[in-house]
């Protein structure tokens, strides 16, 4: 009797925790089920907003549209076929060697070298960047003073 | 009770009927059991749905709502081929109204003017209270705005999402790219050709280069507004595959507002339109010339007087007034001498040479509008005379640009195309030969001589070698030919010594100005934008120019056909 029972007792309690189990398991499936559900909304989201801002890429890039901001805001001309050249390697070392060699005839005597001052007048300077705490410039408002502009 | 009956040593029931009561007090506490795990069961599942699922049930109610809408295949994008956009689809939001749902109609109705200011108040406040289900608010809202009606928390508004065809190039490819309904079905261009294609979600790659489109486009427009034109078309073709980097037609349209654009803005004059393009076609009947008579270059054809045939009489614009020799008659354009090379081909040969290049019938390619070229009927002799100089056939821009491209390729079929491809440069086999290797090279350096010596002087680019032909047609009038009503054109091709690119530009009805002494030609019209085109080319492809003497260049050996004294 008192076996009978006690294996009754073991059934009883397998039968609880796998039910507990799948419970838990099928608990488990839905919120796995609802994050799926949110990642996937969220994705489709994300595709379509990128969607747009691909076409509002290749709205601004538009080449007409290019064509007028150069000519209003940069000092470029469209380049000339003769400016083509086949060979990059023809093209002039765009560094000014650190130590240019000087011959010995050189009147003024070796002088110590600076990077700057053998740099031609016409070469780029480089600007120093923002310190962080100086207020930058967003890109809306670059894009909006450059659609001013453009009206 | 239970936890009684499941003591270790519960009380013992002796007597006669122990097993009985025994086994009833098992039952019992295995149906005690059983309750209890089920009530537990029934806890455990309350505290879950009340506290851990709790947050998440007002999300899970939309998102379900939200994929109870499958997300329907979306037209596909056309790109360009450096994939650069030219029509996607974009999901769209459009405003609605159920004015009976709408318990205050003035104040809804301001708050809908606050946000689209383009709105008018009466205008909105009138549809408000109207005894319909259903009034349409705005169309195509922007994220932003639908936030705010949102937030104005009326339950009568809604949105309804649909796609929508956007064309972010607006009208620069209009033509090649087309147009679609409202519900997305291709009516025109690509969009029609391959509206099933982009409907299943393929992207499309084209052949056309957007930057050279632009550039095209631009010295076209430019051609038409100096000359007063009523419109014009081009195409860049490369020579050695067919691939079209550039097709124009203009004037053109807006592909979103397609339907109220004009039939003179929707026509294609790049592929559909077909015209007797004129003096470019002694390309053709020149190779034809010296591809099955093997004539030499010193040949003489003697254009001192009209050709009088029948009730017909055959003159040249550029009049010579002498023999001339081959060069000669191509750089000078003259169309007695064109003539008399027709006749010496014969008819027959003649025109199986322009069947052969593809223009006397449709041309192949992506878009559903081609023209049908119109040829004589019969075809006479007369017929063979005009036609050596372009007249009484009539072609399409697109054809005459791909078969100049035959000619100067090194004589290989070209076949235009679109639409990107598997790269089929390396199968030969299908290739087909329409002249030899030395009627295309002597082709080219005629295409060159015209450019360094001949009417198409306004074409050249310092540094590219450009050749190409000039043509001057009339328009047919009521009566005859038109002479006040002309198609200039000019086809170009660069680098000569290695053709790779073909350029036209062919403008209609151009009127000369001050700056082309009165001329509408297309040595005037036509070459100077071409020229404008090869040297905005040259900087975007980055060709390199190279630098050549007058005795190196490529036309240098039929300078001795030449006579110096000729103009």
């Amino acid at each position: 009797m008192k076996k009978f029972l006690s294996r009754y007792i073991v059934v009883l309690f397998i039968a609880g925790l796998s039910g507990g189990m799948l419970l838990h398991t099928s608990h488990n499936v839905e919120l796995a089920e609802e994050d799926l559900r949110e990642l996937k909304n969220a994705l489709q989201r994300e595709q379509d907003e990128i969607r747009v801002l691909h076409a509002e890429w290749a709205y601004l890039n538009r080449p007409d549209r290019l064509e007028i901001l150069a000519g209003q805001y940069l000092d470029l001309l469209p380049p000339q076929p003769g400016q083509m050249l086949a060979d990059p390697a023809a093209l002039p070392d765009p560094f000014i060697p650190a130590l240019p060699s000087i011959k010995p005839s050189y009147r003024g005597g070796i002088q110590p070298v600076s990077m700057t001052s053998h740099l031609p007048e016409s070469s780029v300077v480089m600007k120093p960047r923002a310190k962080p705490s100086a207020p930058r410039k967003s890109f809306d408002d670059l894009l909006e003073k450059v659609q001013r502009g453009h009206e | 009770m239970i936890f009684s009956l499941l003591r270790k040593n519960p009380v013992k029931i002796i007597g006669e009927r122990s097993f009985a009561l025994n086994q009833a007090r098992g039952r019992l506490a295995l149906l005690s059991a059983v309750f209890v795990l089920a009530y537990t069961v029934v806890a455990i599942r309350v505290v879950d749905l009340s506290f851990v699922q709790g947050h998440l049930g007002h999300q899970r109610s939309v998102s379900a709502q939200s994929e109870a809408v499958p997300a329907a295949a979306i037209r596909a994008d056309i790109v360009d081929r450096n994939g650069t956009l030219l029509a996607t689809t974009l999901k769209m939001a459009s405003l609605y109204a159920d004015p009976q749902l709408i318990a205050d109609p003035a104040d809804t109705a301001q708050g809908l003017v606050k946000i689209f200011p383009d709105l008018s108040y009466g205008d909105i406040l009138q549809k408000l209270q109207s005894a319909k289900r259903f009034v349409w608010i705005s169309r195509d809202v922007t994220p932003d705005e639908q936030y705010a009606v949102l937030e104005l928390g009326q339950p009568g508004l809604g949105f309804q999402q649909d796609s929508k065809r956007i064309y972010p190039q607006g009208s620069l490819i209009s033509h090649l790219i087309g147009y679609t309904s409202v519900d997305n079905q291709g009516l025109a261009g690509l969009e029609r050709s391959f509206g099933r294609f982009l409907n299943d979600g393929k992207p499309l790659m084209l052949t056309v280069d957007i930057r050279l489109q632009h550039v095209l486009r631009r010295e076209i427009q430019k051609a038409i507004t100096d000359f007063d034109a009523m419109g014009g078309a081009g195409v860049i073709v490369d020579v050695t595959n067919g691939e079209v980097l550039a097709g124009v037609s203009l004037p053109d349209f807006d592909p979103h507002g397609a339907g109220q654009a004009g039939d003179q803005n929707l026509f294609n004059r790049f592929s559909l339109g077909v015209y007797e393009l004129g003096s470019v076609f002694k390309i053709f009947s020149t190779a034809a010339l010296l591809e099955t008579q093997n004539a030499p270059m010193s040949m003489t054809f003697d254009a001192r007087e009209p050709i009088k045939i029948g009730r017909f009489t055959i003159n040249d614009y550029h009049a010579q007034k002498r023999v001339l020799t081959v060069p000669e008659v191509f750089m000078h354009s003259s169309n007695i001498g064109s003539a008399l090379m027709g006749q010496m081909v014969g008819g027959e040969n003649l025109r199986d040479f322009y069947r052969d290049l593809g223009l006397l019938e449709s041309m192949e390619i992506e878009i559903g509008e081609v023209g049908r070229p119109m040829q004589p009927e019969p075809w006479g002799e007369i017929a063979t005379m005009t036609a050596s100089y372009g007249h009484g056939v009539a072609t399409t821009p697109l054809q005459l640009a791909v078969g100049v491209s035959t000619i100067v390729n090194g004589g290989f079929l070209v076949r235009p195309k679109l639409v990107v491809g598997p790269d089929r440069s390396g199968e030969s086999e299908d290739e087909v030969r329409i002249v030899s290797q030395k009627t295309a090279t002597a082709m080219r350096k005629l295409l060159r001589l015209v450019v360094t010596d001949g009417t198409g002087a306004n074409a050249d680019v310092p540094g590219y070698s450009v050749g190409g032909k000039t043509g001057t047609a009339e328009k047919v009038g009521g009566r005859g030919y038109d002479t006040d009503r002309l198609i200039s054109s000019f086809v170009g091709v660069f680098p000569m010594e290695a053709p790779r690119y073909a350029v036209l530009v062919m403008v209609d009805e151009p009127k000369g100005n001050k700056k082309s002494f009165g001329y509408a030609t297309g040595g005037w019209v036509a070459a100077p934008a071409v020229a404008r085109v090869i040297s905005s080319m040259g900087a975007i492809l980055g060709i390199p120019a190279k630098g050549r003497n007058a005795e190196q260049d490529i036309s240098a050996s039929l300078k001795k056909y030449v006579s110096s004294d000729g103009g």
